[in-house]
């Protein structure tokens, strides 16, 4: 009997001990979940000991390369387990720790509405011009990131309008312009020196201070210059002055592109004003730290902008500090491999592929999650954003939309590679800043057509490729392989 | 520093059955108690040179020997040194055994030839005649005269005869010798029956010699054997025999020649203490009658559980301290007299029918050797090179089986055992402490001396010891075979043994012992 | 004693092997068995549910240790617990190997085919039922191998009372 006793208490030590702290973490995430359907904070705050007091492999998933616990991958993890386990639990059931943005973290917003002539256009009657700036300092100021905000007009000379502007003052700013109140609020509002009023801007950038541009941004050399010297100048002048602040400063910008109904002069590049009632681009510059612009990003304040905007680009200095999340997929193989020690590589045992349509190659798809990289996610479904150790590997890549696929959850993008050549070594893929091909579609070269009723011209910005070539030039100076983001994979044949 | 010995003197057909039961609880490893060892070296005297139950005690303790001679005395079951004479005798007594006597000049005799009658002067003759005469038979089954008695059968009932004869004794070389030998921590116990012919006879006659010894020209020497400790067991009448007419021995002699040869005692042994413990049994048992068989070839008499008795005085003999067998001058200085009972009358004994001290003397070791032979019987073939205690080294195996040690002495050794335990079963008074088969079944197995059939009842293990009742229960495990094999296993674990007999025997004493003593009841 | 070197000899090796390198090997006898294709044999070395890795229930884990215990179990209840003079013979040997292959082809088979059932294993990875059997029949092949390599030595053997000698072959 004793004997019996003994055995079977060591069986069930064996069978306990056997348990992975993981599988451990497992099994208590899916007993507090299955209680009240809910994680409450004393159970998240359990769980986020025991990730934190293990070193399990399963649990580096959740942590920084410091060791730094991300609490969204855990909510995202347990998300994807409770599903799995066919537990109805939403993110909202899970208690996450505030972000609550200490009033350090918080900052001033400064406006600058670009009030030369051109712009009259824009604000007569009521324009999605007004609607869409008037709702974005609105939420600007509900979302909390900003603990004040400053309006200014400018053009040659700086205007403050209103400082720790309140709504009634933002109304007044912008809603309720029309052109007759534009030219009231006064400053020489002939020329517009693109670089003048960018340099201005910039100056009042600071780890405080954010700087929100609206404008046309169309240059006007005027009939006195060349108008390619013009415009070369000032890019090269842009350029250098966006490189000095980033030699001392960590500086990132969005810019948008939206629509809106156009009513009144436009003023070519020779400055010849033709009257235009059209649809027409103008663009919001949003300057400041890597930091601030990517908690204004977070919010999506953006992407809520009523009328929506056409087209978005992100200039950011410095390299994303996270990899961004990677996974390479069992699925869609061509050829044969195994992952032997997990979704992250190294790929092994690669073999290319017999079958008939994809014979002599070998392919492998890999899911990122650009979610939290500055960058549009359509910046990563162009493919000539991104470079490639081996130019012999082809890539393709699709936005994730399958919101059923669990294997998928949590990443944003398919990157699909290819090859003939399978050999080993590491690919490198680095995610390169550049000028979107949309810059170089809404540029123009030549505005005079306009008068003559150029459709095509009426929706380009004159000059809009060197502006924003000169910021580029300043953020990604081509003697620097600089990469925005960058992972690598690890291949194996045998 | 070797042993005292004990010399046993077995005069007669009793004395040869006496040393077979001796021989046989010697073998179930009873001895007596205290802490001196002895070599016991039996003797016997019998012209009767054919007597069945002479060469069956021989061929006993033969095997005993060479049982012994491969496994020594510390395994529990024949733990008690045999010797034979000739160990000690340098003379080579030429007859059957190594340790009978050999009565010169008896053989194909006639008496008259021996006391050299035709040469007697006529007074002498005269003499003889009265003294001899008589009737009696020969081995043919004639009638003829005292005086022309062969005696290559014993003196068949005519101690007058055998007295004479017997005289020889202490003349002879082996005499000499024996008493050359004799060491004064040595003992002797002389066997006989009171109702025979050469029983009766020798015992007076051989007694008066050794006490007698420093007056015998023959010897020379140490005086020890005048002064040694004597005991002597008397059988008087215990069986009952046939009425026949023709034969010169009847039962109705028997009670006179008994009250005969008493009173002859009461004044030449008992009267001058010649003996230091003299021992009596008797039986007044009237039931199942032996054969009237006198001859050439008979006296084979079965077992009786008289010569068990008897061999135990021999046992109660050696355990008396020296100081109680003090002798001066050839006399018992406080001569001892013993008688055996036992406790109920019974015509079957069982153990418990035993009193306390032979209950616990022979029980439990009886039960041993019996048990072991049970299971040799009925069970061994399906253990051997099956179970954990045969294989383990040394191992017991066919190989085993098959050696001289197994298949020749203990084998013989134990199938006499059986036939003893069966005879005395079936004897009256019996003694039948263990469930042997049916009597039809056992009288077969007698006659036959069949080996394959055996003497126990098959049916159970637990039954098999007849007023022992062994525990059972829920929560006890049954005692059959399996449980016998069990034991075994846990008694050899662990255990060194020098060879596979020495580990038979040894192994198969402790267990049984054990079975015997946790589920029988036996206190050891 | 030469048999009883070789056992230990292999015994160790595969002890080592198991706490360097876990169970998969054994099961997978270096990628050459092929009952366990690739797919299964990445599910039973813990690719989770969410596909990211290999931090999922380790099942090779917890059938190897099965056997390992249940093999030791049921040699436990023959040689020592019952330890019987009529249950110490070769054929009764055999039976309860039989016993402890079924159980352990039982174990085998039930996790995986729950998995499958349940759809609790990573989608990307493919197999049957046929697999799971597959999977089911190794690790019974294994506990048989196990059996026979515990009852050859001597060592715990010797402490039974009645089958200190019983082993496939013998008695």
């Amino acid at each position: 009997m004793k004997k019996l006793y003994f055995i079977s208490l060591l069986f069930a030590f064996f069978l306990y001990g056997c348990k992975s702290e993981f599988e451990q973490f497992n099994e208590q995430s899916l007993t507090f979940a299955t209680n009240d359907k809910s994680i409450d904070k004393k159970e998240y705050e359990n769980l986020l000991e025991q990730i934190s007091l293990s070193n399990e492999k399963g649990f580096q998933q959740f942590k920084d390369d410091k060791g730094k616990i991300d609490n969204a991958k855990v909510v995202s993890y347990l998300k994807k387990y409770f599903s799995a386990k066919n537990l109805a639990i939403t993110a909202a059931d899970i208690w996450q720790p505030e972000n609550t943005a200490t009033k350090a973290d918080k900052f001033n917003i400064n406006v600058f509405l670009e009030n030369s002539a051109s712009m009259d256009g824009y604000v007569k009657g009521v324009s999605e011009f007004e609607t869409a700036i008037y709702n974005l300092l609105g939420d600007f100021k509900i979302s909390g990131v900003c603990d004040s905000m400053n309006l200014s007009y400018i053009n040659k000379n700086l205007l403050t309008q209103k400082k720790n502007a309140l709504a009634p003052d933002i109304q007044d700013f912008i809603e309720k312009l029309e052109p007759s109140t534009f030219k009231q609020r006064g400053g020489d509002r002939s020329v517009s020196d693109l670089k003048n009023i960018l340099n201005t801007v910039l100056k009042t950038v600071n780890n405080n201070n954010v700087a929100v541009l609206i404008s046309d941004f169309v240059f006007s050399p005027g009939n006195k210059t060349d108008a390619q010297d013009y415009l070369n100048n000032q890019g090269v002048g842009i350029k250098i002055d966006f490189a000095s602040k980033l030699s001392t400063f960590d500086l990132s910008a969005v810019v948008i592109q939206l629509n809106s109904r156009f009513n009144g002069l436009y003023y070519d590049k020779m400055d010849t004003p033709i009257p235009l009632k059209c649809k027409r681009p103008y663009y919001i510059w949003i300057i400041g730290n890597t930091k601030q612009i990517s908690k204004i990003l977070k919010t999506k304040m953006l992407d809520n902008i009523k009328g929506g905007y056409q087209n978005l680009l992100v200039f950011q200095k410095s390299r994303e500090t996270n990899q961004p999340d990677y996974k390479i997929l069992l699925s869609n193989q061509v050829g044969s491999f195994r992952l032997k020690e997990g979704a992250k590589g190294p790929i092994c045992d690669s073999k290319k592929s017999d079958d008939s349509r994809t014979k002599g190659l070998f392919g492998f798809t890999v899911a990122v999650d650009f979610s939290n990289s500055l960058q549009d996610e359509n910046y990563f479904t162009d493919t000539a954003n991104f470079m490639l150790s081996n130019p012999k590997y082809s890539l393709k890549i699709e936005k994730i939309t399958d919101k059923q696929n669990l294997s998928l959850s949590g990443f944003t993008h398919k990157l699909i590679f290819q090859t003939k050549a399978l050999q080993d070594e590491t690919l490198k893929i680095d995610v390169v800043g550049k000028v979107p091909s949309w810059v170089y579609e809404s540029n123009s070269d030549d505005d005079a057509s306009i008068a003559k009723n150029d459709t095509a011209q009426k929706q380009k910005t004159f000059g809009f490729k060197y502006l924003v070539e000169g910021v580029s030039d300043a953020f990604y100076p081509k003697s620097n392989a600089i990469s925005v983001s960058s992972f690598n994979i690890t291949i194996i044949k045998n | 520093m070797t042993k005292p010995r004990l010399y046993i003197f077995a005069i007669g057909g009793t004395g040869s059955r006496v040393l077979k039961s001796l021989t046989m609880l010697l073998a179930a490893g009873i001895k007596p108690e205290g802490e001196t060892e002895f070599e016991i070296i039996p003797i016997v005297i019998d012209p009767h040179k054919s007597n069945e139950d002479l060469k069956r005690t021989d061929e006993l303790i033969l095997n005993y020997q060479a049982i012994t001679r491969e496994i020594g005395f510390d395994n529990g079951f024949f733990s008690t040194e045999l010797s034979t004479p000739d160990k000690i005798l340098k003379t080579k007594t030429k007859a059957l055994g190594s340790f009978t006597f050999n009565l010169q000049q008896v053989a194909k005799k006639e008496f008259k030839d021996y006391i050299d009658l035709a040469n007697l002067n006529e007074p002498n003759k005269a003499l003889a005649n009265i003294l001899f005469s008589g009737k009696s038979i020969n081995k043919r089954g004639e009638q003829i005269d005292l005086l022309d008695i062969e005696m290559d059968i014993g003196f068949v009932g005519n101690p007058n005869i055998g007295s004479v004869v017997l005289n020889q004794f202490k003349d002879s070389d082996e005499f000499k010798e024996f008493a050359s030998n004799f060491n004064e921590a040595d003992r002797i116990f002389i066997i006989s029956s009171i109702f025979g012919g050469t029983g009766a006879a020798g015992f007076p006659t051989i007694l008066k010699n050794i006490r007698d010894a420093m007056n015998n020209k023959n010897i020379d020497g140490k005086g020890f054997l005048q002064n040694a400790k004597i005991g002597a067991i008397t059988v008087l009448p215990y069986f009952n025999i046939e009425k026949e007419t023709d034969s010169p021995i009847q039962k109705s002699d028997f009670i006179a020649k008994t009250k005969a040869a008493l009173s002859y005692y009461k004044d030449n042994v008992t009267g001058n203490n010649l003996v230091n413990a003299l021992y009596y049994i008797a039986d007044n048992y009237t039931g199942k009658a032996y054969k009237n068989d006198p001859g050439d070839g008979g006296q084979k008499n079965d077992a009786h559980f008289i010569e068990l008795a008897s061999a135990l005085a021999i046992i109660n003999f050696l355990e008396i301290s020296d100081d109680a067998l003090q002798t001066d001058e050839g006399s018992a200085t406080c001569p001892i007299y013993r008688e055996f009972s036992i406790k109920r009358d019974s015509t079957e004994i069982k153990f418990e029918d035993l009193e306390i001290g032979s209950e616990k003397k022979i029980s439990l070791k009886l039960s041993q050797l019996s048990l072991f032979k049970k299971f040799i019987d009925e069970h061994l073939k399906s253990s051997k090179e099956k179970q954990a205690w045969s294989m383990d080294a040394p191992a017991i195996d066919d190989k085993f089986l098959s050696q001289t040690f197994y298949k020749t002495y203990l084998s013989d050794f134990l199938n006499a055992y059986g036939f003893w335990l069966a005879e005395m079963d079936l004897n009256r008074r019996g003694f039948s402490p263990f469930a042997l088969k049916t009597k039809e079944e056992l009288e077969v197995y007698i006659d036959n001396k069949s080996e394959e059939i055996q003497p126990f009842n098959p049916k159970s293990l637990t039954t098999f010891i007849k007023d022992k009742e062994v525990k059972q229960g829920w929560f006890k495990k049954t005692v059959d075979y399996s449980f016998f094999d069990d034991c075994l296993s846990k008694e050899a674990k662990g255990k060194n043994y020098n060879t596979a007999q020495a580990k038979f025997v040894k192994l198969f004493f402790e267990t049984t012992k054990h079975i015997l003593t946790s589920k029988f009841g036996f206190q050891s | 004693m030469r048999g009883n070197i070789i056992s230990i000899l292999v015994l160790s090796v595969v002890i080592l092997l198991i706490a360097i390198s876990g169970f998969s090997p054994i099961f997978e006898i270096g990628g050459l068995n092929p009952l366990i294709p690739v797919d299964l044999a990445d599910h039973l070395r813990g690719y989770d549910i969410t596909c990211s890795g290999y931090f999922g229930t380790v099942w090779y884990q917890y059938v190897g240790l099965i056997m390992i215990a249940s093999t030791v179990l049921f040699y436990a209840i023959q040689y020592h617990i019952i330890d019987k003079p009529t249950f110490n013979q070769k054929h009764h040997l055999w039976i309860m190997i039989a016993f402890c292959m079924g159980f352990n082809f039982f174990i085998a088979f039930i996790f995986p085919y729950n998995s499958l059932q349940s759809g609790d294993y990573c989608k990307d990875l493919n197999f049957s039922v046929f697999n799971c059997a597959g999977f089911a029949f190794t690790n019974s092949v294994l506990c048989f191998v196990f059996y026979s390599l515990l009852t050859s030595l001597t060592i715990p053997r010797k402490l039974s009372r009645n089958c200190s000698h019983t082993t496939l072959l013998t008695p």
